[in-house]
């Protein structure tokens, strides 16, 4: 049995190698991606070519990041999540903590999209949009991009099916993206909001993309703080809103991961 | 080693496994037979840890699947009745892939290749695959991380009779070597003197030890209900042998209703 058992050392450095390297070479062959890197590029070249100054372009490139970089990134989730569906039976009779894949394949997509919304900024870098106020809006994109990204992996998981994750996924994109601006302004005049502001500002400030899109515009618009000073809430709120921004698209990724990590524990055959 | 002792799981109101209770010894084939929902998948999912049991305690290679499961995994390879691969990888990658998991040499991979006879497919994706060359990737899995448990779902089922011949000879060179394996099959007759054991589990239980060099006799004598396939004259199998096979399964199905005999002597010894 020693013979045997010489096979038995720790894996080591190469299980997350190994589960970055097949997440990278399948995103590779993945339509989402290779779609993906032509609009990134397509919009970035677009954002430089068509705005009438530089500032411009960073807005058009923060619409591109608000629409669609959250779209792809929670469609890049659930095709990895579902891509491998039929494989679960012997993935998880491998000596590997379930939650593993999951983070394997979070931090092999966050790298992937870090690497190709450099096709998106580096157009207007190179027209000569502001660097520093560019460095943060990719840094921003990136961090709406991690959290959608696990919103997929999440759906992914979760759902039986592909095509059920696909719903499942994009219907909580549409929620986020319109959905609670719609019921927001619809609850404005409610009594409880009327006399409580800052719970109506909360609901705001824990959506990702609301957080994202008032971030964004007060930093390329350079508005200053005061101008939202409505209630005390809002005020923070926009004097911290990039801290804000960075916390609360960390606390989606985690908590997304942690749900789409429980699923796989939870999974039987 | 495996050790299951009092093994239970239900699917809601359904007994799927009422107390299964054996132990495989390692440098031995066990053959685990019976009718199907009998429990024979379930019990080895419940060893590989794709399953956790309701009641019960199962150690493979002295791990507890469930308290220490990684370490029980680390000890084992499983291979089920039809393997899937991520379908856009190639053959070469997927071996790769799981060689990185179990902390095994890359070169490892091309070996398992070669004794799979799919090294001229090494850069083929699986998607494209046949089901035989599916089994054979999983068949070369089985082997890449030389675990001392293997665990084999109804193995061979989407091979030519000349790959299975393979199947068997390897399961016997990997006892010899030490191993453990476990392989559960409704092919009795292909599976005769192969094994040196055979348990038969009916309805969630052991229900006795087979002659593992007189399954035909058994299944004959209807102690094995209706479960065989038989196989077609030619590509490897005689028009004689899928006679003798269709006759013994027209016997097995009169019988299959046919009740078990009382347990004698030896089948109370088993261990339940």
């Amino acid at each position: 049995m020693n013979v045997l058992g010489a096979q038995f050392n720790s894996a080591g450095m190469s299980i997350p190698r190994a589960l970055l390297g097949r997440e990278f070479r399948a995103a590779l062959i993945n339509r989402y991606f290779q779609v993906f890197c032509a609009l990134s590029l397509l919009g970035g070249v677009t954002a430089s070519l068509f705005s009438e100054d530089a500032n411009a372009a960073g807005f058009l490139v923060l619409q591109i990041a608000l629409y669609f970089v959250s779209l792809f990134a929670l469609l890049a989730g659930v095709s990895s999540a579902q891509g491998e569906r039929e494989e679960w039976q012997l993935l998880f009779t491998q000596p590997v903590p379930r939650t593993a894949y999951v983070i394997g394949k979070f931090l092999a997509l966050f790298s992937i999209f870090g690497a190709v919304l450099l096709l998106l900024f580096l157009p207007a870098l190179i027209s000569g949009s502001a660097p520093r106020s560019l460095a943060l809006l990719y840094l921003q994109t990136l961090l709406l991009a991690a959290a959608f990204l696990s919103l997929g992996l999440a759906a992914g998981f979760l759902a039986h099916d592909r095509a059920q994750a696909i719903i499942i996924g994009v219907s909580a994109w549409l929620v986020l993206l319109v959905g609670v601006d719609l019921i927001a302004l619809f609850a404005a005049r409610w009594p409880v909001f009327q006399n409580w502001p800052d719970v109506w500002v909360a609901v705001l400030m824990l959506n990702p993309l609301d957080s994202f899109r008032i971030e964004a515009l007060f930093a390329l618009q350079q508005i200053p703080a005061e101008a939202a000073n409505k209630t005390p809430l809002a005020n923070w709120w926009i004097e911290h809103a990039a801290a804000w921004f960075a916390l609360i698209s960390i606390f989606w990724s985690a908590a997304l991961i942690t749900i789409a990590g429980w699923r796989l524990n939870r999974w039987e055959e | 080693m495996i050790e299951a002792d009092s093994l239970e799981k239900s699917y809601g109101k359904k007994k799927v496994l009422r107390g299964i209770s054996f132990r495989a010894e390692p440098s031995t084939i066990t053959l685990f037979v019976g009718p199907n929902g009998a429990g024979k998948s379930t019990t080895v999912k419940v060893l590989a840890g794709l399953i956790r049991a309701n009641g019960g305690v199962a150690r493979v290679n002295g791990f507890d699947v469930v308290s220490e499961r990684i370490e029980a995994q680390r000890s084992l390879a499983y291979l089920s009745q039809s393997p899937s691969f991520h379908p856009r990888l190639t053959c070469l990658e997927v071996l790769r892939f799981y060689a990185g998991l179990r902390g095994v040499a890359k070169a490892r991979c091309e070996s398992m290749l070669e004794l799979t006879g799919l090294t001229e497919v090494a850069r083929l994706r699986t998607g494209k695959l046949s089901g035989g060359m599916r089994q054979r990737l999983g068949l070369a899995l089985l082997l890449l991380a030389d675990a001392p448990v293997l665990l084999l779902d109804e193995p061979g089922l989407s091979l030519d009779p000349a790959w299975r011949k393979r199947l068997q000879e390897t399961l016997h060179f990997e006892a010899q070597r030490g191993k453990t394996v476990l392989v559960t099959t409704h092919l009795i007759a292909e599976w005769n003197n192969v094994a040196d054991r055979c348990l038969l589990c009916r309805d969630g239980e052991i229900e006795r030890e087979l002659d593992p060099t007189d399954l035909p006799h058994n299944f004959d004598a209807g102690i094995v209900p209706g479960s065989a396939r038989v196989p077609r004259a030619g590509f490897g199998v005689s028009p004689k042998q899928a006679l003798d096979q269709a006759q013994l399964l027209r016997k097995t199905e009169k019988f299959a209703n046919a009740r078990t005999p009382p347990p004698t002597r030896e089948t109370r010894a088993l261990p339940r």
